[in-house]
């Protein structure tokens, strides 16, 4: 039995981010996301990003190793885009030349806006999703944003076959291996994958669908209107506390961007 | 959808909860009745145990307890059914839900949630059961089945057995009149499920429950029922106390429908066949000591047993340990082991004993993190894969999921064109393995027309054809009935006897392991806690209930007579054991 951890990463930690409601980090990451995107000059970008890092790695106990392979790929993406980009935009205040290529303080600055805005979002979703349990986020949407249980049940779902979807591709490449069948390489083997794994696990979604639609109907699924719940998820002082320091740091940032 | 509370609707005029009447049914686009006028009545405070041959119309039945039959699966229905007041031939499947809970075959198909406190709480909130009282009955349900450890736990990081029992224990907390369990027993260990099935009589009690278990496995079952009903062709051909039907039924039941009556009652046809008619019928060790007793039993010495001499080392483990995750919980730990030419080994242990993840080590599927695994002196992670699957077979849980072909023909055929070349006379063992396995009148069938007992025979021979010398199997013997059960045995040990084939089987079944294997080695917490001689394995009471090991009724049978000072003692392992070395002074 291989012990698993949800899709993207969601730990339980002892932090300040974890204890507080999803909905408050909701409004947290989506206020980001506004100010990040109303942003147009580099610097207040990398003053959001630093700001970011901070809560994750003080508030949300994320450690750089945590960070993980989507921040750091496109971290490496970003500085790629960067210099592509600020070669190409150019402009008249050239900074510095490497070989024959102009590097303009104009160019610089646009593409750092973009390259650091990329990076903005992705770890800013790194952090929320780190620190938000998917099961209390999807109630918090039922609960307080009036959203369709059967929506937040349907991603409820989607995390719960996940693991059972590798494990049965697992025991399929396990089958296939005493099978004698050896796996190709390169491109032909994405389309032979397809092929060999996607029909039968497919099939085997399909059938086991069935049965999921007639259990779910056995435990009276949408049988009544109203439904109750276990876990009543609230809106905590401290997470209005957060969202409101936030916002003010937010604040600063687009501050920083106008004066510029 | 209905607006009224569901707490307020259960009507239950009479102790009778079920009552089934010349109910018919034909499933859509068929003409062949699958349930033919069954009528069936259960009463609160009542365990009915349904058997009957695959097909026989068990499941049918359930699905028309709770109008899954006819309202999603369709089809043409006649007759009456009733539960608790509610018929659910007119009444939502939803409606129903709140009298009858159906817990299916599959326990992944019906967990939704991530959460196991989540899953438990999932069909009490869709019944608008107040918070307070949803908490209260996850703790109560959760802490009868024993689940109360996993509740903040992920659902998908159970094992099977324990995912069958959270469907259940989530079925029972939306406080049902009926509960319908169709092979709850099936991915349990022997002693998870007899502590099941004494959860499942407390509960009834308690809860004034109607409880109907459908199941292949009887032996635990009859003591415990308080009715059996035997279906064959959707019709009842046998209902009443399990002590009544056995007696009048149970040869029939064995010899005609393939089910597996109580090993007891088994041994009672043997005797009887002997001159020594047991009467009452016995269902149980203890009783079947009593009754036998009057007849003033004594038994014979067994002829002595000579040590055979071991065959060459096939496959040598050397200080194992494994982890799934690096530097995680280490599943095997420090197994040293050797298993030699032509033996027949189960591997056996509670859930989670580290079992499979042996097995999988010993086929190359997993590569250990410490010590090695010499495959015929090879260490497996050195020789390539194309020769690893040369010299050991698997055979998986699903055998389905091998299948590389469409047809029978088709499938053993692409095992025979990998070999050829290595394997010359490969074509000539597929045709005669095919033969011994019975699958010579199915070549061209597809393999997803093969019932479970042909598909597992079609997984062992792909597995053969390319002239292994060591076949693994993974709980060979679930979801099939005894007859399968005891044909798929009885090659195995031909084979293994005539061509020195090596079989490794990982099981649960301790009836299986006491008949059929020669060595046993029990696993407990990733480490190998017996390894020995299935006899000598009997003879150890407390190992076998550290490793959540129950003793086959036979077993316990002997062991009753051996404590009360019978001579020539010692544990017999099957009935043929015992009757041939039994004798009466009647």
């Amino acid at each position: 039995m291989t012990p698993r951890r949800l899709l993207f990463s969601y730990e339980q930690k002892n932090s300040f981010l974890n204890s507080i409601d999803p909905i408050s980090k909701l409004f947290w990451v989506v206020a980001i996301f506004i100010c990040s995107l109303l942003t147009s000059h580099a610097l207040p970008q990398l003053f959001i990003l630093i700001t970011i890092f901070l809560i994750g790695t003080f508030l949300a106990k994320i450690s750089i190793k945590e960070y993980g392979l989507i921040v750091g790929l496109m971290g490496v993406f970003s500085v790629s885009f960067f210099i592509f980009q600020s070669l190409v935009i150019g402009g008249p205040t050239v900074l510095f030349r490497i070989g024959w290529l102009p590097f303009s303080a104009e160019g610089m600055d646009i593409a750092g806006t973009v390259a650091l805005r990329g990076l903005t979002l992705v770890t800013a979703g790194r952090v929320f999703v780190g620190a938000t349990n998917p099961r209390d986020f999807a109630l918090a949407l039922v609960q307080r944003l009036k959203v369709s249980y059967v929506f937040a049940l349907m991603i409820l779902m989607v995390l719960r076959y996940f693991p059972l979807f590798e494990e049965e591709y697992r025991e399929l490449r396990d089958a296939r291996f005493v099978r004698g069948i050896q796996e190709t390489k390169g491109v032909r083997r994405i389309f032979n994958s397809m092929k060999d794994y996607g029909i039968p696990l497919l099939s085997r979604g399909l059938r086991r669908a069935e049965t999921t639609s007639w259990a779910l109907d056995s435990r009276a699924f949408r049988a009544f209107h109203q439904r109750t719940y276990m876990h009543e998820i609230g809106i905590s002082k401290k997470g209005i506390l957060f969202v409101l320091a936030s916002a003010a740091l937010m604040i600063i940032g687009l501050a920083m961007n106008y004066c510029i | 959808m209905d607006e009224k509370s569901p707490q307020t609707e259960r009507v239950i005029q009479t102790n009778t909860i079920v009552e089934v009447k010349r109910l018919t049914y034909t499933y859509p686009k068929q003409e062949t009745r699958i349930l033919d006028d069954l009528s069936v009545n259960i009463s609160a405070n009542e365990l009915v145990t349904l058997v009957g041959k695959t097909g026989s119309g068990k499941t049918t039945l359930a699905l028309c307890l709770n109008g899954l039959i006819p309202h999603v699966v369709g089809g043409k229905v006649e007759g009456s059914v009733s539960i608790g007041g509610l018929s659910p031939l007119t009444e939502r499947v939803g409606l129903m839900a709140t009298v009858v809970g159906l817990a299916f075959q599959d326990p992944e198909a019906q967990l939704f949630n991530l959460y196991v406190e989540d899953e438990l709480a999932f069909g009490c909130e869709n019944l608008c059961v107040p918070r307070e009282e949803i908490s209260r009955r996850v703790k109560q349900f959760s802490e009868l089945l024993g689940l109360s450890s996993f509740g903040k736990g992920l659902c998908s990081n159970l094992s099977t057995g324990q995912k069958h029992k959270v469907a259940i224990a989530s079925i029972i907390a939306m406080k049902p009149k009926l509960l319908v369990l169709d092979e709850p027993l099936a991915d349990l260990d022997p002693l998870s499920a007899l502590d099941f099935l004494a959860c499942i009589e407390k509960l009834k009690l308690k809860e004034d429950l109607a409880v109907l278990v459908m199941e292949h496995k009887i032996d635990d079952l009859a003591a415990r029922a308080d009715r059996i009903i035997v279906l064959d062709g959707g019709r009842i051909i046998a209902n009443g106390h399990p002590r009544e039907v056995l007696e009048e039924h149970g040869q029939y039941m064995f010899s005609h429908l393939g089910i597996r009556i109580p090993q007891i009652v088994e041994l009672a046809i043997k005797l009887k066949g002997r001159g020594v008619s047991l009467k009452p019928l016995p269902l149980t060790p203890k009783e079947a000591f009593d009754v036998i007793s009057r007849f003033h039993p004594h038994f014979i010495s067994p002829p002595l047993e000579y040590p055979q001499e071991k065959g060459e080392t096939e496959l040598e483990i050397q200080e194992l340990s494994f982890a799934y995750i690096h530097g995680g919980k280490e599943i095997l730990k420090d197994v040293d082991l050797e298993i030699h030419s032509g033996e027949f080994v189960a591997l056996v242990g509670a859930n989670a004993a580290g079992k499979t993840t042996l097995a999988k080590n010993m086929v190359g599927l997993l590569k250990p993190d410490k010590g090695r695994v010499l495959l015929q002196g090879d260490d497996i992670c050195k020789i390539p894969s194309a020769s690893i699957v040369k010299r050991v077979g698997y055979v998986f849980q699903r055998p389905e999921c091998q299948f590389v072909r469409e047809t029978v023909q088709d499938d053993v055929s692409f095992s025979v064109d990998i070999s050829k070349e290595s394997h010359p006379e490969s074509e000539k063992l597929a045709a005669d393995l095919i033969e011994r396995f019975g699958l010579k009148d199915h070549l061209n069938a597809p393999v997803d027309t093969l019932s479970r007992g042909q598909k597992r025979r079609l997984g062992i021979i792909s597995m053969l054809t390319l002239g292994q010398r060591v076949i693994i199997l993974d709980e060979p013997t679930t979801g099939q009935d005894w007859r399968a059960t005891t044909t798929l045995m009885k090659l195995l040990k031909t084979l293994s006897k005539e061509t020195c084939l090596t079989v490794i089987m990982v099981t649960h079944d301790m009836r299986v392991v006491a008949e059929w294997a020669e060595r046993v080695l029990v696993m407990r917490q990733g480490e190998i806690r017996f390894d020995g001689r299935t006899k000598d394995l009997f003879a150890d009471p407390s190992l076998l209930r550290e490793s959540s090991l129950a003793v086959p009724p036979i077993v316990e049978l002997s062991d009753l007579f051996c404590q009360n000072g019978a001579s020539h003692c010692f544990p017999h392992l099957s009935i043929e054991e015992f009757v041939n070395s039994v004798e009466f002074d009647i």
